[in-house]
């Protein structure tokens, strides 16, 4: 298989509230992404997933374990490493409207990153020129401001601003949440030709789980600030193993009528993180669970080649 | 064939802004039966929002103003009520569902007090028959231990159970008809799951009439007996959710259902985006408002409004192509355009 670009090791991000109450957004996960492969992360709101995303790329300082970049630790770079880190990996937001900046004008967003690392001396202009060209925009788009955009072509700036340094390995929190159906499979072809044209690597942050599995390799699943499972997004769809993942899947409204499928409804709704139960966090809800969940927390691991999964139903 | 409890006319709404007036419901006709659920799909700013306001006499006035058509409930003109006999049917008559229960709930009243607020307007009930009804209403939607809860202030629940407040508010008044406007787009996918399951099963038990509005294809083949896609303030196509999943009659339904991918795709296919953006609504088109971002686009379609074509079982759809003298889409398709 592939190289490893980023591997992440046992990372744990807590908040702390007030001196006796932590809130433990991310709480040991370990995987690693691949150069060159997209991998999606799917979960409900509150599971974690943007904290992570925001952990990997130094938003958040980390409480434990570590965030591989190339082999290096990147909540220990210095100087120069960290320079060159901010350029090899970059990030597109959720909401566009609100990740760019009103008064500045698409050029001098699109150029914040060239001006930072000092790579557009002398050709600031033609840099961006292309850039613009390249996500779908016109060149001539460059002095005008967010608010004369759409929602989708907005989307397309900060895929320009992310793409202008260069960047290896790009993190994608809900790009296309904010979009409509028609745009978002704009957007979508978009990143996968860029992805094609330049080799880069993605980490995919969504809830829409169609979405998440047209475009990902592999997908993560994640509850409570926990991963409970990890695999070829082919495999995840057709086998799924964790029942957390089953009946997310089959929570998805299928567009089509004709269909008529049995769906596991969850009863009630997703714990606080701030208070969650003992052992594995999905029992409280867990259509299957039994006492042994309640009392150990399900080990991490490789069931199937490839296929990571946490449930103490696969030790049985 | 089923009477009518709802129709719309013709509807069209503007509205007054600095840069002119924006015409965002442009003609919009269609009806719902008893006990039907009709959806009405589309992408935002294409009108439903502001269709279903038109239905509740909300629009804003000023800006929005009512400029033509009718909306008739039960045999009544309601968009010319006055205001006080409108509020007889608004709330007891006709609930209405929003899409983010956070803004559509009070935060400093007891949710209890909100779900019989309308109820005890119109019924002068007592206090403690008041609270009975909420508790009821409460145990309805499937909010677990409802004697306690009844006391508790919005912020106390989840999203899920806010919206089944939301929901109870709605059906506290026993209304014939629902109109939840994107009723799950703000939960997530397991919890809209509950929720799609609880209107299904109320709608059932209680013989409701449901519009609901979503752009999620998704919960209209779950939930919907019939389907009004709408485009740039128009009704586009209409039918059962059936035929209209099985035979899309107009290219922006085929670009809509195109450009999702599937769970259950095998070989991973190119997804297939619709072009271009939506048109300006406020100097709209003269012909088809779809023709900028149509593969079929004839030269007929920018001069002139395409004329409604019946299928079977009231399948209607808005477009040229299916006037006997357009070219037929399959040779279209032969000639390299992108069929359905």
């Amino acid at each position: 298989m592939s190289d490893v670009l980023l591997e992440v090791r046992d990372l744990k991000k807590h908040f702390s509230i007030s001196s006796d109450f932590v809130l433990k957004a991310v709480d040991g996960v370990s995987f690693s992404i691949r150069k060159g492969e997209t991998l999606g992360l799917v979960g409900e709101s509150g599971c974690g997933k943007s904290t992570l995303g925001r952990t990997l790329i130094r938003l958040y300082e980390n409480t434990d374990g570590e965030v591989l970049f190339k082999g290096k630790n990147v909540h220990q770079l210095r100087g120069k490493e960290i320079n060159q880190f901010n350029r090899d990996v970059q990030m597109i937001f959720q909401d566009p409207q609100a990740s760019l900046n009103p008064r500045m004008t698409v050029e001098d967003i699109v150029a914040e990153g060239l001006d930072i690392h000092g790579l557009g001396r002398g050709k600031r202009h033609e840099r961006v020129a292309e850039l613009l060209e390249l996500v779908g925009l016109h060149k001539d788009h460059a002095q005008r401001y967010p608010h004369e955009f759409s929602g989708g072509q907005r989307q397309r700036i900060g895929i320009a601003r992310a793409l202008a340094v260069e960047p290896e390995f790009i993190i994608a929190d809900e790009p296309i949440s904010a979009l409509d159906v028609s745009i978002q499979a704009q957007v979508v072809n978009l990143l996968e030709d860029l992805q094609h044209e330049r080799g880069l690597t993605y980490l995919f942050i969504a809830h829409d789980l169609s979405m998440v599995k047209h475009i990902s390799n592999r997908i993560g699943v994640m509850y409570l600030g926990k991963m409970v499972e990890m695999a070829p997004s082919s495999e995840l769809y057709a086998e799924p193993l964790h029942p957390y993942t089953r009946a997310l899947l089959s929570s998805v409204p299928v567009p089509d009528p004709t269909i008529k499928r049995e769906r596991i409804v969850l009863q009630g709704d997703l714990p606080s993180p701030a208070n969650k139960p003992s052992g594995c966090g999905f029992r409280t809800r867990c259509p299957l669970a039994v006492p042994r969940c309640a009392e150990v927390e399900p080990m991490w691991r490789e069931a199937k080649p490839d296929h990571w999964v946490a449930c103490h139903l696969l030790d049985m | 064939m089923k009477e009518h409890l709802l129709s719309i006319e013709n509807l069209k709404v503007n509205f007054k802004t600095y840069g002119g007036e924006v015409q965002a419901v442009r003609g919009v006709t269609f009806h719902v039966g008893k006990g039907e659920t009709v959806a009405i799909v589309g992408e935002s700013g294409c009108g439903k929002s502001v269709t279903a306001q038109a239905i509740m006499g909300l629009i804003p006035n000023p800006p929005g103003r009512i400029v033509d058509g009718k909306v008739v409930f039960e045999g009544t003109e309601i968009s010319k009520l006055p205001k006080k006999e409108l509020l007889g049917i608004r709330g007891t008559q006709i609930g209405m569902v929003f899409q983010d229960p956070m803004t559509a709930l009070n935060p400093t009243m007891k949710v209890g007090a909100q779900i019989v607020e309308g109820f005890v307007r119109s019924q002068k009930v007592s206090r403690e028959e008041a609270k009975k009804r909420a508790i009821e209403m409460l145990r309805l939607v499937g909010i677990p231990d409802p004697e306690q809860r009844v006391d508790q202030y919005p912020h106390q629940f989840s999203g899920g159970m806010r919206q089944r407040v939301v929901i109870a508010i709605a059906l506290a008044c026993d209304p014939k008809l629902v109109i939840a406007d994107e009723p799950t787009t703000a939960l997530d996918v397991t919890i809209q799951a509950q929720i799609l399951d609880l209107l299904k099963q109320l709608q059932e038990e209680q013989e409701l009439s449901v519009v609901i509005i979503t752009h999620d294809l998704g919960v209209v083949a779950e939930i919907a007996h019939r389907m009004v896609v709408m485009y740039a303030g128009m009704v586009v196509e209409t039918g059962t959710v059936e035929e209209v999943f099985a035979n899309p009659r107009h290219p922006y339904t085929w670009g809509l259902m195109r450009s999702l991918p599937r769970l259950d795709e095998n070989e991973k296919q190119r997804l297939i985006p619709i072009e271009g953006a939506p048109p300006d609504l406020f100097n709209p088109p003269v012909g088809c408002a779809f023709a900028a971002r149509c593969d079929f686009a004839m030269e007929i379609c920018k001069q002139q409004m395409p004329p409604t074509t019946t299928f079977d079982k009231g399948h209607e759809a808005v477009c040229w192509l299916h006037d006997e003298r357009a070219p037929r889409i399959d040779e279209l398709v032969a000639a390299g355009r992108q069929g359905s």
